[in-house]
C-alpha cells in the first residue's frame, strides 16, 4: 500500500496561487475557504523588509492531532496515509480545528471570508451547503471521504484530491502530471502548478522521485518539532528552513 | 457469563459480559459459559438497550456452534498468550509500543480515582482489555445513580478510557482476524472484538447525541451554542474564546495520550503564529489582494 505524500520546492514556488484556484475549482470550495492556501507574510523590518510566501496545504500527518481528538471518529486516516473527514459522521464540534497545529481545517458555517456570501447567492435546495455553478459530477461526490460539496455544519479539509489519487494504478511510485497516463490521478494543485514546484508520490517507496528528493535535497517538514510527522515536505535550498523553524536553522 | 440480574444497569452488564468473555476460557465452567450462555445474554442485553449487534452476534453464534469446548482455550492461547504473541490483549502495547508505558500508568491512575485496582489474581497489567472492559462496567454502574455534580468526572474518565479502546481496537481486531485465518482457528475472538467495536460506536450517542446512530439523520448544529457556554477559556493573546474548559480538557487529554503537544491550545487558531500554526487567510498587510 502506498503512503502518499507531497513535496513542495520553495525555491521554485512563485506564490502565483494557481494551486489555490485549481483546488477551489476541483473541490468546489467556497470563496475564501482555501484548502491549498498560500500565506503571504513579511520578514525583517523597514528598510529591509521582504515579502515572502508559503504554500500550506493540509499536512496529512502520520500522527495527526485531529484524528486523536475527534470524538466521533469522523476524521480518520486511510491505509494509504491520507487524513480525511467523513461528513456523514462529523458533528461540527471543531475539536479538530482547535487541535490542529497547522490551521488547515475549515468549518462550513463560519462567517463568510469574502462578500457576498456565496452560500446565499448560490443557495442549495438540498443538503449541500451551497450550489456552485461549477462542480464535480455527482457520481464523484463522496461524503464518506470528504469529497464534493459539503453539507452544513461540518469541517472540511484538503483530501489530496482523494477522488483522483485513490484511482491511481497500484504500485505507482510517483503521480507525475507530465505523464499523460497518470495526469488524471494526480492532485489538482500538482497538475496546475505552473513552475512545477509540487511533486506527489509514494513516500514508502525508496525509488520514488519524492523519496529521492527528500533525501537528496534535505526535505524539511513544517513544525516538525511537534511530532505530528507531516507527509508534506518542503525543499528549501541553502536556507534549510521553513518559516516555523527559521530561528532554529539560521543560515550561517 | 452468568452476569445478568446482578443489579447492574444493562449497559454495565453488557460490558461485564464482554470483559469476562475476553478472559482465558480456563476450566470447563467458563468454556461452557462462553459456548452456551454468552450469545443468549448478549441478545437479551442488546434488545434491552436497543443495540443493533445482530450481525456480529449471529456470526459469533455460528462460530461457537461449530467450535467444541476444548478448542477455545488453545485458540485463546494461540492468539494472546504463546510467544511470539500475535495479538496482545494489552492496550498499552499498541499505544506506547511497550508494556507499562504512560497509557497504562494513566489507566492505573483512573482506576485509583475510582477506588479500585487490578486484582492480584489477574496476573497481567492494568491495560488488559478484560480489565478495561470490566472497569467500563463499573463506570456505567457508578454513572447510573450519580448526582449531576459527580457525573461529570465519571463521564470524563469514561471518555478517556473509551478513547483508549477506540485507538487500539482496530489494530487488535486486525491482528486477531489475520491470525485466526492463518492458523485456522475458530473465529470466536474476532467476532467478540467486532461486538466490542459496535457497542463502542453505539455509545457515541451517550456523549454526542447527534451521532447516536450513523444511519440516522444526524441532528446538526449540536455545538453552535459554544459562544454562550459559562466556562469558556479565553485566548491568551486576544481574549476571544477558544473553547470551553471541559472541551479543552478532553482535547488536551487526547493529545497527551497520543504523545502530541497541546501548548498551542492556549491561543485561538486565529492568533497562532508561524511557530504555532497559522491562521488561515491571516493578513500581514492591509492591502487588497493580500490575505
Amino acid at each position: 500500500m502506498a503512503k502518499w505524500g507531497m513535496v513542495i520546492d520553495l525555491e521554485k514556488c512563485v506564490g502565483c496561487q494557481a494551486c489555490t484556484v485549481a483546488c477551489g475549482m476541483e473541490n468546489s470550495r467556497l470563496p475564501g475557504e482555501m484548502w491549498q492556501d498560500v500565506i503571504f507574510f513579511t520578514e525583517g523590518t523597514h528598510p529591509s523588509a521582504q515579502l515572502k510566501w508559503f504554500p500550506r496545504p493540509c499536512q496529512h500527518c502520520e500522527n495527526p492531532s485531529c484524528v486523536a481528538v475527534c470524538p466521533t471518529h469522523a476524521t480518520y486516516k486511510t491505509e494509504d496515509g491520507v487524513v480525511l473527514v467523513d461528513w456523514n459522521r462529523c458533528i461540527g464540534c471543531k475539536y479538530c480545528m482547535i487541535a490542529c497545529p497547522y490551521g488547515v481545517r475549515f468549518y462550513t458555517d463560519e462567517k463568510p471570508l469574502v462578500a457576498p456570501d456565496m452560500r446565499k447567492v448560490l443557495a442549495s435546495k438540498d443538503d449541500h451547503s451551497w450550489n456552485p455553478p461549477w462542480k464535480m459530477p455527482d457520481a464523484r461526490e463522496d461524503w464518506k471521504h470528504g469529497v464534493g460539496i459539503q453539507p452544513h455544519d461540518v469541517v472540511s479539509k484538503c483530501t489530496f484530491c482523494y477522488h483522483r489519487i485513490s484511482k491511481a494504478p497500484p504500485g505507482t511510485p510517483d503521480l507525475d502530471p507530465q505523464d499523460p497516463k497518470l495526469r488524471e490521478f494526480t492532485p489538482a494543485c500538482v497538475v496546475t502548478c505552473a513552475p512545477g514546484a509540487r511533486y506527489f508520490g509514494d513516500l514508502s517507496n525508496p525509488n520514488s522521485e519524492v523519496s529521492r528528493m527528500i533525501g537528496d535535497k534535505r526535505g524539511v517538514r513544517l513544525l516538525d518539532q511537534l511530532g505530528n510527522k507531516p507527509q508534506v515536505y518542503y525543499l528549501t535550498g541553502d536556507g534549510g528552513a521553513v518559516p516555523s523553524s527559521r530561528a532554529i536553522n539560521k543560515k550561517v | 457469563m452468568d452476569t445478568i440480574h446482578s443489579g447492574y444497569p444493562p449497559r454495565a452488564e453488557l460490558w461485564l459480559c464482554l470483559a469476562r468473555a475476553l478472559l482465558p476460557p480456563r476450566g470447563e465452567v467458563l468454556a461452557q459459559a462462553l459456548r452456551e450462555d454468552l450469545v443468549p445474554e448478549l441478545e437479551e442485553l442488546a434488545s434491552k438497550l436497543g443495540l443493533d449487534i445482530d450481525d456480529a452476534v449471529n456470526e459469533l453464534s455460528a462460530t461457537l456452534s461449530q467450535a467444541d469446548t476444548e478448542s477455545l482455550l488453545p485458540a485463546y492461547s494461540s492468539l494472546f498468550l504463546v510467544p511470539p504473541i500475535p495479538a496482545r490483549l494489552n492496550a498499552g502495547v499498541y499505544l506506547d509500543g511497550t508494556l507499562l508505558g504512560p497509557n497504562t500508568k494513566m489507566l492505573a491512575e483512573i482506576f485509583h480515582r475510582h477506588g479500585v485496582e487490578q486484582s492480584p489474581d489477574m496476573h497481567d497489567t492494568p491495560d488488559h482489555f478484560a480489565t478495561i472492559l470490566e472497569f467500563m462496567a463499573l463506570l456505567f454502574h457508578k454513572a447510573d445513580g450519580a448526582e449531576p455534580a459527580l457525573l461529570e468526572p465519571i463521564l470524563d474518565d469514561m471518555e478517556a478510557v473509551r478513547g483508549l479502546l477506540w485507538r487500539t481496537l482496530p489494530e487488535l481486531h486486525r491482528r486477531v482476524t489475520e491470525t485466526e485465518q492463518e492458523r485456522s482457528l475458530p473465529a470466536v475472538y474476532s467476532a467478540l472484538l467486532q461486538i466490542v467495536k459496535t457497542v463502542l460506536r453505539d455509545e457515541q450517542g451517550i456523549f454526542f447525541c447527534a451521532t447516536g446512530n450513523v444511519a440516522q439523520e444526524t441532528a446538526r448544529r449540536y455545538f453552535t451554542k459554544r459562544e454562550t457556554a459559562p466556562d469558556l477559556v479565553p485566548c491568551k493573546a486576544c481574549g476571544k474564546p477558544v473553547a470551553t474548559a471541559r472541551e479543552l480538557k478532553v482535547i488536551v487529554d487526547r493529545l497527551r495520550q497520543s504523545g502530541l503537544p497541546a501548548d498551542h491550545l492556549e491561543l485561538c487558531p486565529d492568533c497562532r503564529d508561524g511557530t504555532r500554526g497559522w491562521k488561515a487567510g491571516k493578513t500581514e498587510f492591509n492591502l487588497p489582494g493580500f490575505r
